[in-house]
């Protein structure tokens, strides 16, 4: 298969050349079904999106003018595929927000930050998946997407303080869940020991 | 560690580890892609072109009806000797037929009476010859009436010993007779038709009787809307009575919620009613985020009710330019209910159009999607729409 620079996959991509889209497929899947499953509920739903997304690239790209990196335009999509895909599903309901009593912090942060460099990437994706959509969403947009809670606010509909309110509480979460693994691995580990 | 550097170490662990991805999911995804043409590229821009090539397709077809409906009145005004042939009276009959024979005979062009403002009016000549009861075509006297651009006729004729009988009108021809001369010899009745009189006035006073139109217009419809180009052909059948052919193509802005469409949709209604961001285990639709594009023929009637205003009614059939292939159907999708796009769609219209100058007329067009209706089913978007109309018309008679 030759190997395309990122202008000539567009160009090609734009005239429905299959060897085209198929490297630009390759090339970013991986990163777009990471991006999906941080939305998603499971790895099926996040490798649908992933192909909805791509879809959408294929059937639009005549649309991208060449302003701004390619790989943001195509980003872009697929994480409003996402959001498209959970305020159809999850989100509709869950905008009036019962604010539970906050989780204690009593050292679980730095534990988390620690654990986080031996958890596989499949079973980290699978606590953030644990996370309610609404939470889980918010806090990709924050975190990882960089967005504002002014902007995310404005693009989910609810308040800034609701959306502070669902990072730190995810955050909260994640920390909770990775030390919870973490604790179970070495369990599980010195067991296989004895 | 602050929350942040949480955060931070989260992205950095998610960068740092790439993710496996099935295999098989290149093939769903590019079965899903639209196919490639053996060259690729040209099928894009075959696509791009696909409503300008329609678009001159249409107006071809257009201007050959223009002028086959041009050629067609032509014989008015052209001398045709075979026609004096085929429209020879029977014996003991006087006829008159305009399309006969456009000559008078030697010496009686005297006969041609121009009416008002140069309208001519034909002329039949009776020419008193004792009792001869038979109707001659004065063909070998043939001598055309050299005066370019009016309609004349005469005809000369050995009428019966009743000289002073009252022609036989036929075919609604000519409708009353103006005696112009009375000698011994000779009598000259001077034949008024009312209807191309009438045209004619109306040419002078609001434009030509037959016309072709460029116009455009935009549409307005909960899911029609979009933009039309077309090309018309009018023509008045009387005073105020007028038939219309319109054919254009229309651009529909549905993308939004159209979706491709390869299933059973009887089967799949009601999954997909339930879940209309074609994510679902069915593959039969996805998004194609594309136009609609329609080409339309669109006759009517109409009436002139004034001056300026005239009304029509009349059929709309369009057919869809795309998906005809792979047995592909579009479906509209609004999140609550699903309805395919009909392939062949079959309306009514009314039009209320005004003249706002001589060639340039704005009008208002209501459409009606009657698919629903003729199939008795439910299934159909009915594309109804009101569309603001702009058309510059050419007059060719």
């Amino acid at each position: 298969m030759p190997i395309f620079t990122e202008q000539e996959l567009i160009s090609r991509c734009k005239e429905n050349d299959r060897v085209a889209q198929e490297q630009l497929y390759k090339k970013n899947c991986s990163l777009f079904l990471k991006l999906c499953a941080r939305y998603a509920r499971d790895m099926h739903d996040a490798e649908q999106l992933m192909q909805d997304g791509f879809l959408k690239i294929f059937n639009n790209i005549n649309t991208y003018q060449g302003n701004g990196s390619f790989e943001g335009w195509m980003r872009r999509i697929v994480v409003n595929t996402c959001l498209d895909y959970l305020k159809s599903k999850y989100l509709k309901d869950a905008k009036q927000v019962h604010y539970p009593a906050e989780m204690s912090e009593n050292g679980a942060q730095a534990t988390a930050n620690l654990a986080l460099d031996k958890i596989a990437i499949k079973e980290l994706l699978g606590i953030i998946q644990t996370l309610s959509p609404m939470s889980r969403t918010v806090f990709n947009l924050y975190a990882f997407e960089g967005y504002s809670h002014k902007e995310i606010a404005g693009m989910l509909e609810i308040s800034e303080g609701t959306s502070q309110w669902h990072v730190n509480n995810a955050r909260k979460n994640l920390q909770h869940k990775v030390n919870q693994y973490l604790h179970k691995e070495i369990k599980s580990h010195e067991q296989s020991r004895i | 560690m602050s929350r942040v550097e949480f955060d931070e170490l989260l992205r950095q662990r998610m960068d740092s580890e790439e993710l496996e991805v099935d295999p098989a999911q290149w093939d769903r995804l590019s079965a899903l892609l639209p196919p490639v043409n053996a060259l690729p590229g040209k099928r894009g821009k075959s696509r791009k072109l696909l409503p300008w090539i329609t678009g001159i397709a249409a107006s071809v077809a257009a201007l050959a009806v223009a002028a086959w409906l041009f050629t067609a009145k032509k014989g008015y005004q052209t001398d045709r000797p075979g026609l004096s042939e085929k429209s020879k009276p029977a014996d003991n009959e006087q006829q008159y037929t305009p399309a006969d024979t456009i000559v008078a005979p030697k010496g009686q062009q005297q006969g041609v009476k121009p009416l008002n403002n140069n309208i001519y009016a034909p002329v039949y000549q009776r020419a008193v010859q004792g009792s001869s009861t038979n109707i001659t075509h004065n063909n070998e006297d043939k001598q055309h009436i050299a005066d370019p651009g009016e309609f004349r006729q005469a005809n000369s004729i050995i009428p019966s010993t009743h000289a002073k009988e009252e022609a036989v009108v036929k075919n609604g021809q000519p409708s009353f007779i103006e005696k112009e001369k009375n000698t011994a010899d000779e009598e000259t009745y001077t034949y008024k038709m009312p209807e191309l009189i009438a045209g004619a006035a109306e040419n002078k006073n609001t434009g030509d009787r037959t016309s072709i139109g460029l116009g455009g217009g935009i549409n307005y419809g909960t899911m029609n809307t979009g933009y039309t180009l077309g090309l018309s052909a009018r023509r008045y059948v009387s005073d105020r009575v007028f038939v219309d052919g319109t054919v254009a193509v229309l651009m529909n802005k549905n993308s939004e919620n159209t979706l491709n469409y390869t299933g059973d949709f009887i089967a799949d209604q009601k999954a997909l009613a339930s879940n209309t961001r074609a994510r679902s285990s069915s593959e039969n639709y996805y998004y194609p985020s594309q136009g609609l594009y329609y080409i339309q023929f669109n006759p009517s009637i109409g009436y002139k009710v004034a001056k300026r205003v005239a009304m029509s009614v009349g059929g709309d059939f369009q057919q869809m330019l795309q998906n005809s292939a792979n047995n592909e159907t579009l479906l509209f999708s609004d999140g609550e209910d699903a309805r395919l796009f009909p392939t062949f769609d079959v309306g009514l219209t009314g039009k209320t159009e005004i003249n706002v100058t001589p060639s340039i007329q704005a009008g208002v067009l209501y459409r009606e999607g009657l698919n629903n209706l003729i199939r008795n089913e439910t299934r159909y978007v009915n594309r109804r729409y009101v569309q603001v109309q702009v058309k510059y018309s050419l007059p060719i008679r």
